[in-house]
Parts: C-alpha cells; sequence; structure tokens
C-alpha cells in the first residue's frame, strides 16, 4: 500500500468498541481521501436526514493520500460529518501536524459513532489504540486540554480537541488541533461534543511509501521550485499572512464593514497585515511540510488585551475588524486568542457579533436583551467580552453561540444574518466580486470561500484576471474552482499551495505517491465528482435550490462608498448557467445522465 | 493624485502614501517614473525582469484594476487615486 495506510480505525462510542478495517480501495481511488473519501463514506453510512448532534451522526477525521509524505504543503485532514449549523454535509480542514501524525501512526482516517456515556479521549499510538476517560479533562479550555492530553500520553502527542464552546454544543464551535490550527467552520467541534469526545492524541513512528519514488520526488520537487518561484508562494504569504488582503479588498471596495452594510472601510489600513508585521508578528509559523508559512506566531503588549498565540489571519482580522467596525488591532488579535482557547470559529463567531450589533444599532435587541451590554458597531471592548461569553455560553452570549441565522431568527429578523445555508459568509462582499456570491449561494457547506476561491482570478489576477464586477464566465470560472479545490482538499494538500501550481502538479503529485496514474482530466473530474456526491447528499437532507440563495442585503442594497459603490450581487442572473453547465436540472438536481459520467449512479 | 503604497513596497517608500504631481498621462508611465524615483527595491515587485509591467502587482486607477481594462495604457489624471500592490495574496 501506498500513499494511503489503507487502514481507518472505527470507534463506536457508545459500546466503546474500537476496531480496524482496511480502506476500500475502490472508493479511495474514486474518491481520493479526506473530504472526497468520507464524503463517500458518510454518504453511504449515514441517513443525512438524521439530528446531527444525536449519536446517529458519525465523524471522521481523514488524511489524504499525500498527506505526511514530503511533497510540499501536504500536513492537511479534514474533520467530516453531518453539520448542525447547516444541516448540509460539513467538511473542515485543518493544517498542523496533526493528520501527518495520524498516516504515521498507520491510519488514513478515525470514525467515531455513538456516544460515550461520559467524557473519553481516544489515544493512538501506532498499533495501540484505547478510549481513555477525560471526565477530568472536560471543562478545559483548548491549551490546557492539549497539555492534560501530553502528559497522560506522550509529551510529542499531536492533540485535536475540543473546548468549552465544542462541550456546550455551540453550533459554530470548532475542533482545535495543535492549540492553534482549526478544524473551523460549520459546528463539527459540536458534534464532538455532542459524542463526549473530548479529544484525540496520536503519536505515529511509521512513514508513509510512495509508488513511484522517481516520479514523485520528480513531481515534489517541480511543485516546491513552483511555489518558491511564485511571489505570493514564495516571499508574500510569509511575510505578511493572509490578513496583507485587507487593504486590497478595501481598496477595491469589496471588504464587507459593518455587517455587510457597506464595502469599505475608511480606517482597515490599521487592521491589515503591513500593521500586523510591524507591530505583533514574532515569526510567520508552517504547517507540516510547508514551504510558504502563512501562519503568525503573535504578541499583544497592549494590558486590554495583552496575550501571545496564533494569528489572525485575514478571515478573522476582518470578521472582529472592519465587519464589526473595529479598527483596534490588539483588540482583534485578542478575539482571534479567545476563539483558539474556547473552540470557536472566528469567521462565525466574528460575524455573528457584527449581526448582533446591527440588530442593537437597528433596536431589534435592547439593552435588556443584551443584559446591559451595549453592542454598538465599533465597540472593540465589547466585542472581546462577547466571544468569552459565547465560549460559555453565559448571559447574551448563549444566544449568540448558535450563529448569526438563529440569533437574528430569534428575534424575528433572519435577513440580519450574512449567512448562506445558515453559515456565515466570510470576508468578501458579494456585491463587489460577483462570482464568488455565487460560490457562496451554491458552496456545499454554505457561506465559504476556500471551496471556491474566484478572489484568486477575480481580485488577485493569480493565474489570470477577470474583471470582477463582470458576470461573464464567472459560472465557468466558479466550477472549475470548486472541483479543483474538492480534489485538491481531499489528496491533503494546502490550498495556498495554488499560489504556484495547478491541476498538472497535483496530479502528477498524486499518481506518484499512489503509483496509480491520474490525468489532470482524471484529477479535476474526482472534483466534480465529490462536489455532485456532496450535492446529493444535501438534498437528500431536505437543502434545495431554495437554499442557493444570498441575504436579499446583497441582491437588493448597493454598496454605499468605496470603489463598489452602487453594486449589488446579480447571483439570480449566474445561477441557472451554473446549473446548466454542472449538468444539473432547473431545480439544481444532477440530472441522471451526469451522475452516470461520474459513476455515481 | 494621490498614491498609495502597500506591503513591501512601505519599506521601500518609506510612506503609505503620498500626494504626487506627474506629467505622466498613463498607468504605465508612472510606473516608470516611481521606478526610477525609487529604484529597483521597489521595481522589483511591479516589473517583470524585462522590464515590462508585472501580471500579478495589483495597480487600481480609482479602485478600478487595470488589468481589466488597457492595463498600461489607462489614462491616468491629476485627481486620482492610486493603489499599488506588489504580487501578494491570502485566503
Ligand atoms: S500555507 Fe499556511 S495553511 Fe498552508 S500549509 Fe502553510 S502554514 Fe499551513
Amino acid at each position: 500500500m501506498n500513499a494511503w495506510t489503507g487502514k481507518v480505525i472505527r470507534v463506536n462510542l457508545t459500546s466503546g468498541t474500537i476496531t480496524k478495517e482496511p480502506l476500500d480501495m475502490k472508493a479511495a481511488r474514486a474518491f481520493i481521501g479526506a473530504r472526497g473519501l468520507a464524503a463517500k463514506m458518510l454518504f453511504d453510512e449515514v441517513d443525512p436526514n438524521i439530528d446531527a448532534l444525536s449519536p446517529e451522526n458519525k465523524l471522521f477525521f481523514a488524511a489524504g493520500p499525500l498527506t505526511g509524505t514530503f511533497a510540499p504543503n501536504v500536513g492537511r485532514y479534514d474533520v467530516v460529518c453531518k453539520s448542525p449549523l447547516t444541516g448540509a454535509i460539513a467538511a473542515s480542514n485543518s493544517g498542523g501536524s496533526f493528520g501527518p501524525e495520524l498516516k504515521y501512526a498507520g491510519y488514513d482516517m478515525v470514525i467515531f459513532e455513538g456516544k460515550a456515556p461520559t467524557p473519553v479521549y481516544l489515544w493512538i499510538k501506532n498499533d495501540q489504540v484505547e478510549l481513555r476517560d477525560a471526565s477530568a479533562i472536560w471543562g478545559k479550555e483548548v491549551p490546557e486540554t492539549t497539555d492534560m492530553l501530553r502528559a497522560e500520553t506522550d509529551e510529542d502527542a499531536k492533540v485535536a480537541c475540543i473546548g468549552p464552546a465544542g462541550e456546550r454544543l455551540s453550533l459554530i464551535a470548532s475542533v482545535m488541533n495543535e492549540m492553534g490550527r482549526a478544524a473551523g467552520r460549520s459546528g463539527v467541534g459540536a458534534v464532538m461534543g455532542s459524542k463526549n469526545l473530548k479529544g484525540i492524541a496520536v503519536v505515529g513512528t511509521g512513514a508513509v511509501t510512495v509508488g513511484n519514488k522517481e516520479a514523485f520526488d520528480l513531481a515534489a520537487k517541480d511543485a516546491s521550485a513552483k511555489i518558491k518561484a511564485h511571489p505570493v508562494g514564495g516571499a508574500g504569504l510569509k511575510a505578511f499572512g493572509t490578513d496583507v488582503l485587507v487593504n486590497i479588498l478595501n481598496s477595491v471596495g469589496s471588504l464587507p464593514t459593518r455587517n455587510f452594510n457597506d464595502g469599505y472601510f475608511p480606517t482597515a489600513d490599521k487592521t491589515g497585515g503591513e500593521a500586523l508585521a510591524a507591530n505583533n508578528l514574532l515569526r510567520p509559523r508552517g504547517c507540516h511540510s510547508c514551504i510558504i508559512e502563512c501562519g503568525r506566531a503573535t504578541k499583544v503588549t497592549n494590558p486590554k488585551f495583552a496575550g501571545e498565540g496564533e494569528g489572525p489571519e485575514y478571515e478573522s482580522a476582518w470578521g472582529f475588524g472592519a465587519d464589526c467596525g473595529i479598527d483596534n488591532l490588539d483588540a482583534i488579535i485578542k478575539a482571534n486568542y479567545l476563539c483558539n482557547d474556547l473552540g470557536l470559529d472566528t469567521i462565525s463567531t466574528a460575524t455573528t457579533i457584527a449581526c448582533a450589533m446591527d440588530l442593537y444599532e437597528n433596536g431589534i435587541i435592547t439593552l435588556k436583551d443584551t443584559g446591559g451590554i451595549p453592542l454598538n458597531f465599533g465597540n472593540a471592548e465589547v466585542m472581546v467580552e462577547m466571544v468569552k461569553l459565547m465560549g460559555y455560553r453565559q448571559g447574551f452570549g448563549d444566544k449568540m453561540a448558535d450563529g448569526s441565522y438563529r440569533l437574528a431568527d430569534a428575534y424575528g429578523h433572519p435577513e440580519y444574518s450574512m449567512s448562506c445555508k445558515k453559515q456565515e459568509m466570510p470576508a468578501y462582499d458579494p456585491r463587489g466580486v460577483q462570482g464568488i456570491g455565487l460560490h457562496y449561494a451554491t458552496s456545499n457547506r454554505g457561506g465559504c470561500h476556500v471551496r471556491g476561491y474566484t478572489i484568486a482570478v477575480e481580485v488577485l489576477g493569480n493565474p489570470v484576471k477577470m474583471d470582477q464586477h463582470t458576470i461573464d464566465g464567472k459560472p465557468e470560472l466558479v466550477i472549475t474552482f470548486q472541483n479543483l479545490t474538492a480534489a485538491l482538499d481531499s489528496t491533503g494538500a494546502c490550498l495556498f499551495a495554488t499560489f504556484g501550481i495547478g491541476g498538472d502538479e497535483l496530479a502528477a503529485l498524486l499518481s506518484g505517491a499512489t503509483g496509480i496514474q491520474y490525468t489532470t482530466a482524471d484529477f479535476m473530474e474526482a472534483g466534480d465528482r465529490i462536489w455532485n456526491l456532496e450535492r446529493m447528499w444535501n438534498l437528500t437532507a431536505g437543502l434545495s435550490s431554495n437554499d442557493d440563495v444570498l441575504p436579499e442585503r446583497l441582491l437588493k442594497e448597493p454598496i454605499k462608498s468605496g470603489a463598489s459603490k452602487g453594486e449589488v450581487s446579480r447571483l439570480n442572473e449566474m445561477l441557472p448557467v451554473y446549473y446548466t453547465l454542472r449538468g444539473w436540472d432547473g431545480n439544481g438536481v444532477p440530472l441522471p445522465e451526469k451522475l452516470q459520467s461520474l459513476g455515481l449512479a | 493624485m494621490r498614491i498609495k503604497y502597500f506591503a513591501y513596497l512601505r519599506d521601500v517608500t518609506r510612506v503609505a502614501e503620498e500626494h504626487y504631481i506627474t506629467t505622466a498621462a498613463t498607468a504605465g508611465a508612472l510606473l516608470d517614473e516611481l521606478c526610477r524615483r525609487y529604484g529597483p527595491p521597489f521595481a522589483k515587485w511591479v516589473l517583470k525582469p524585462d522590464g515590462s509591467l508585472s501580471e500579478i502587482a495589483i495597480i487600481l486607477v480609482n479602485g478600478r484594476d487595470i488589468r481589466d481594462g488597457v492595463w498600461a495604457e489607462t489614462p491616468i489624471a491629476p485627481g486620482d487615486d492610486i493603489c499599488i500592490f506588489p504580487p501578494v495574496a491570502g485566503g
């Protein structure tokens, strides 16, 4: 067996039984691994209509065939389950070293079923796999949990765990690994909490073998050279992190501001990557085998918000910044640290606070509702305080801990939630960047940028430039990015590797590693297959074309200031074209011949 | 006109923005002028080794990316807002 380890751990938490199974190689070949293969197994094993927080849900921690090899930027794994936030399929991707360690221990994935009667954690050391009592660790925040699990197992163990938010079933809870890396989106931390599973500690001393060493060596060298030679992959991300985007998006008028009430934030520069590098950056940080190092080890000395940790990346700096009308970078970083410690998704946490501020400023919620907390836009102290309250579900934080849709809906105004499929949208205003709006609306996990990052082309011009304001060619662009990313995520590679390499190089890496020939077309088709499988799962779960929408605000209220002033999203013109190009009917249902062509019929 | 500089370019220009008077009539001519003014440490981010304009530097005239129109030939006028980013990205 090469690239894949060929082994899966299955843990029934209800009975406490642990079994080891061979990987289904036919499925692995077609769905690659990580996100794709776990989605296929979820599709086969889990009824999409179950309650996501019930024992019937299953939770997959899945690495890809490239994860843990010596190719560049291949340290990723996915957490896959039914999402309690969206009701759709969840696959949250994280870096660090947890995924590679799982492979070195000899496994492609761990599947959790049922619910433990009392808190437990899973300890994996190569062949030895055991469930252990986590009663003494339950209640602890992520850093302490990580330290305690290492102390009880091995000081070199890689730990993935939940914090207080996941324990309290916050629908925006993340799974954190190695303290600062997050499988953040879609509430996967709540599913872990619902199973009484506090964490996983893993140590592996094995290796990942490759099928065609010569071909893999060549492909890895080629990919490394291309990433290093690229101005972005080679130097830009390391120097400024992803937060460098703040000024770019603001300058093109597409930095969502004050809960998407505008697309321009006059003082955004104070929160950008340049300010972060000048004032707070200790050093860049990379995941396993990363040659880019976009991660930020940072420090805040301002006593009000003092701390040290990881982040923020662009989405977090924007969410706690412009989207809340805040330009205090120290407060933004502090909010990011708190999310890491409590196990909260930064995007959904920040934008839920922005939504609460919008509701408050419009008189829909009052001091009586908030427990006396003035939730005005721009109030940095309050923003930081709300993160704590959300993580522990205290006071008004309890109402906010299930995301902006449930919050706004509880007060009769769901239109204030800037979400798609009830998951909060990230940091690109679809009124100013047309293609990303189509992606948000059609993304299989709801509001999300990383599964169809058209910003690379529409704003950055990488590898080619398309006008962000037009809709021409955007459905095709969105589909290409969605398929490419579905395949890429499934290998275990990092999305940022695409600032340097593309489908050709990834197919070559996968072929060399597995010893199975994947052409670029095969690779892209695997992405298409994974996308359609996820779509089918969602349709069975009850979602429909009625969920392929954007908030009304983005369709009807033009951006008020900045370079994209006057623009609205033209989603409704793009969506029918997208459906047709996808081989779906007018209701967004894949046609039988499409499914047949992908082997999904 | 007002020119704003970002990322690495600020290390060279030492200012985040400046008011600038030029006779240059196009974005390309302005960039040539700025490259002469700030020298190779500036030019390496916005020009390719052959001296032509980089396709992945982001240059905005009044918030519009010049690559979406006539690129180096984009006309500029005294009241314009110009933003110049070296090739950077995120996600
Ligand atoms: S580029 Fe960033 S996210 Fe990707 S592997 Fe490197 S550090 Fe991790």
